[in-house]
């Protein structure tokens, strides 16, 4: 399965642009999308699920084009949207029935698949409420079951981990590992350690433009031996944040302990060693 | 008073920046070229019996400002009835309700907020019936104050009033649009009922829509100057092939002290309604859609469960492109739409239309039974966009083609389950005519609940042309008659063939571009 994204463009008008000249070739395994607000990460998974169509460029899914012929994807796709909502009246089974039906997914197996698409979720003891009754984290689960009732080997997550509580996330990244082996799972997420968990590759996105992309263990090289802690006296931290690229600071009794990214290693800091979230604010706050 | 003005112009402006106003600006001024017929039309506005007024600047002036207080009634409240609901769905609500504004202050200014945007209409009904003055006009000169009063003494307070009342409404019926919607259908004949019946004399003060005492003067008027015989006045549309009237000369109406106090009585009375909605406002603090207790105990039962996961045991899932489940679903979310309990309404207009002469339930009940669903209708494809599932349902396979198709056939099924008593009714003295026009009617009802939808994003165009298309129908007004009450034959089946397939073909293709386009 090889999923190739070719100079796509999204212009909204004469000056906004969603992407500018994104490319990029996928195969089985985990991608995850990291990039600051408005970094296009949303746009570039709704075109590739067909929601949204690219103002130039093209993507094909083994050989086809999915922009001219949506359908082709459509029938092997999992989509998570960032913002979605459910049909309140319905109880969560019923909901997953009619997710299968659009999906066209029906048969002797729905009902199995659907049941244990919920205990995979953790609903199955809800599954026969209405999601009017549901709490944000349980829709959140609702909506990562709908992904995975076709069977699909394209699965597309954007933020899947908001809402969820610390082990529901891991129990999403077990289920998400799983799948990884014969399907092409693109990941986003403002949570760097879900993606440091996850994902085997990363591409780090800013204003439309893909910034880097890699393994991580590339992507964190480029910051090696340039991540340091130091602890400054806080009336030095303005001065000290105008000079240096700061990753995060932890307040102390009377002075501030200062993680940061320098070329040069300055005298009294340590050196650390470099993770996921350094490479990345490195990268977008560049 | 700089809170106030704030809290207008971002509602107001929030209002008209959209397609749905223009549209009503647009309706507005063809609504506002019909109140003054032109020589040869085949209907009456204002008559008195078989007089109507040569078109001058007070006779002009009359008849539209008449005209617009009964339309702005009708028409402006499904305008203007969701300003609360829309800050109540755009979570806005939540924010307001933490501020310091004060329930009276908020609503007040969410009904002037409504009064601006109906006196917009009106401002553009006026500057077109300025224009009718002159194009259609028997002279040149322009009676300024006869042409305006009728509008700052009748149309102004009754727009004032009614922009008031459809707060009062949100406040009352907090979410329940349908119920809202269906209260104030019934309501209207009675206003119109208690207008019609008022004595000059003594209940002027009854009259909200302030037309009694115009209409009474140019009553008198005719009364007096242009014939000896009393004649009856009728306001609205009045139909007729072989038209023949007698035109005079109206100069103007007196405007009495009496009925200027009765038009500040009733904006008095709009402030009192104000003060009511205040107390009962529930400032944003909705209730769950499901009981307390069955959320509760929901909750109560988000355990986690530790069982690992094997996918390589699941059932593998089998294609089904067919669209029966689809079909089954969409019936189920149009069924369970709305209160339980109106499904008992629902089986007393089913039993009725049974029992009541046929030509009364087809005439009058089924086209009232069908608009009592009309959230159910309006719903059919706006929901996706309405609850946000738009995302994912637009990406799955052939989402027109196959979604779409399952959402015209349920609606369609469930308008011939309503229908059901009246089909069978025909279908027993073989009426066959009678019958394929209920079914290509409810073919048109939800053809045109869905391409509504589809071109406006939402439901309010759908919920006004459907509210005026069955009040028009009771009225006998032909031209919007869908259902064939007022015509039938081959020819209008034809017709109606057309139109369905028109609404059918534009929805395809726009959902379709809407899709691609996204």
């Amino acid at each position: 399965m090889e999923l190739e994204i070719k100079h796509i463009y999204k212009q909204y008008d004469k000056s906004k642009f969603g992407l500018t000249d994104f490319s990029l070739t996928l195969t089985n395994g985990i991608l995850g999308l990291l990039g600051p607000n408005g970094a296009g990460k949303s746009t570039l998974m709704k075109i590739i699920a067909t929601i949204s169509k690219p103002t130039e460029g093209s993507i094909t899914l083994n050989g086809v084009d999915i922009t001219t012929n949506p359908n082709s994807i459509r029938q092997v796709l999992g989509y998570l949207p960032q913002d979605f909502g459910v049909y309140p009246n319905l109880t969560g089974f019923e909901f997953l029935e009619y997710i299968a039906s659009l999906k066209g997914i029906g048969g002797p197996n729905l009902k199995p698949r659907v049941m244990q698409l919920l205990e995979s979720v953790n609903l199955v003891e809800a599954s026969k409420k209405k999601i009017g009754t549901y709490s944000g984290g349980m829709k959140q689960r609702i909506g990562i079951a709908q992904v995975l009732l076709n069977d699909p080997k394209i699965l597309i997550f954007d933020e899947p981990t908001v809402g969820l509580d610390p082990e529901e996330r891991v129990r999403f990244r077990n289920l998400i590992s799983e799948l990884a082996n014969d399907c092409i799972i693109i990941l986003s997420s403002h949570i760097v350690s879900d993606i440091e968990t996850i994902a085997d590759e990363v591409a780090i996105m800013k204003k439309g433009e893909l910034i880097t992309k890699g393994f991580q263990s590339d992507i964190i090289d480029s910051v090696n031996n340039k991540v340091f802690e130091i602890e400054i006296e806080r009336s030095e931290l303005n001065n000290f944040k105008q000079n240096n690229l700061i990753i995060n600071t932890i307040r102390k009794k009377d002075n501030v302990l200062v993680r940061f990214i320098s070329e040069n290693k300055i005298n009294n800091a340590i050196t650390c060693v470099a993770s996921l979230e350094d490479a990345y604010l490195f990268h977008t706050k560049q | 008073m700089n809170n106030y003005k704030s809290i207008i112009k971002a509602d107001y402006l929030q209002r008209t920046r959209s397609y749905i106003f223009i549209v009503t600006l647009i309706v507005s001024v063809f609504f506002a070229i019909s109140f003054v017929p032109n020589a040869n039309a085949s209907y009456t506005t204002v008559r008195i019996g078989n007089f109507v007024g040569v078109n001058n600047a007070a006779w002009i002036g009359h008849t539209t400002a008449i005209m617009t207080s009964v339309f702005l009634w009708l028409f402006g409240f499904f305008v203007i009835n969701n300003g609360i609901k829309r800050d109540d769905e755009t979570g806005v609500g939540q924010i307001i309700a933490t501020t310091s504004i004060s329930n009276y202050s908020y609503l007040l200014a969410k009904s002037l907020s409504n009064f601006l945007i109906l006196l917009t209409i009106t401002g553009v009904i006026i500057l077109v019936a300025v224009g009718l003055v002159f194009y259609r006009g028997y002279e040149y000169t322009f009676d300024a104050t006869q042409f305006l009063m009728p509008y700052l003494l009748a149309t102004l307070p009754s727009i004032f009033f009614v922009s008031v009342l459809a707060v009062f409404f949100e406040v009352v019926f907090r979410n329940k649009t349908n119920l809202s919607n269906i209260t104030f259908f019934f309501l209207f004949p009675v206003i119109i009922k208690v207008t019609q019946a008022v004595n000059n004399s003594n209940l002027i003060w009854l009259d909200v829509l302030g037309i009694k005492h115009l209409t009474t003067q140019i009553t008198s008027f005719v009364n007096t100057k242009a014939t000896t015989t009393p004649q009856d006045i009728s306001v609205g549309f009045n139909f007729s092939s072989n038209l023949k009237v007698n035109h005079f000369l109206f100069e103007g109406s007196v405007f009495t002290t009496e009925y200027i106090l009765s038009r500040l009585l009733w904006i008095g009375l709009a402030f009192g309604i104000l003060k009511l909605s205040a107390k009962l406002f529930n400032r944003f603090n909705t209730k769950p859609i499901i009981s307390t207790k069955e959320k509760s105990s929901s909750i109560l039962k988000e355990q986690v469960i530790t069982n690992p996961i094997k996918i390589t045991d699941w059932p593998k899932a089998n294609i089904d492109y067919g669209i029966i489940p689809l079909v089954k679903t969409e019936l189920k979310l149009l069924v369970s739409k709305g209160p339980k309990w109106f499904w008992l309404v629902n089986l007393g207009c089913f039993i009725s239309l049974f029992l009541i002469p046929l030509n009364t339930a087809y005439e009058i009940g089924l086209p009232i039974f069908w608009f009592l669903q009309i959230n159910r209708w309006a719903d059919l494809s706006t929901k996706e966009k309405q609850y946000g599932t738009d995302n994912f349902i637009f990406a799955t396979y052939k989402p027109v083609q196959r979604l779409l198709l399952a959402q015209i056939i349920a609606g369609t099924i469930l308008a011939l389950l309503l229908a059901l008593p009246l089909l069978l009714r025909y279908l027993l003295i073989l009426e066959v005519s009678n019958s394929i026009e209920i079914i290509l009617g409810a073919l048109i009802l939800i053809s045109f609940s869905i391409v509504s939808g589809i071109i406006f994003k939402g439901k309010r165009f759908f919920e006004i042309a459907f509210f005026f298309t069955t009040y028009a129908i009771i009225q006998k007004i032909p031209f919007v008659d869908y259902l064939g009450t007022t015509q039938n034959g081959i020819t209008f089946i034809l017709i109606q063939t057309s139109i369905c397939s028109v609404f059918l073909a534009l929805s395809g293709t726009i959902r379709k571009y809407e899709i691609s386009k996204q």
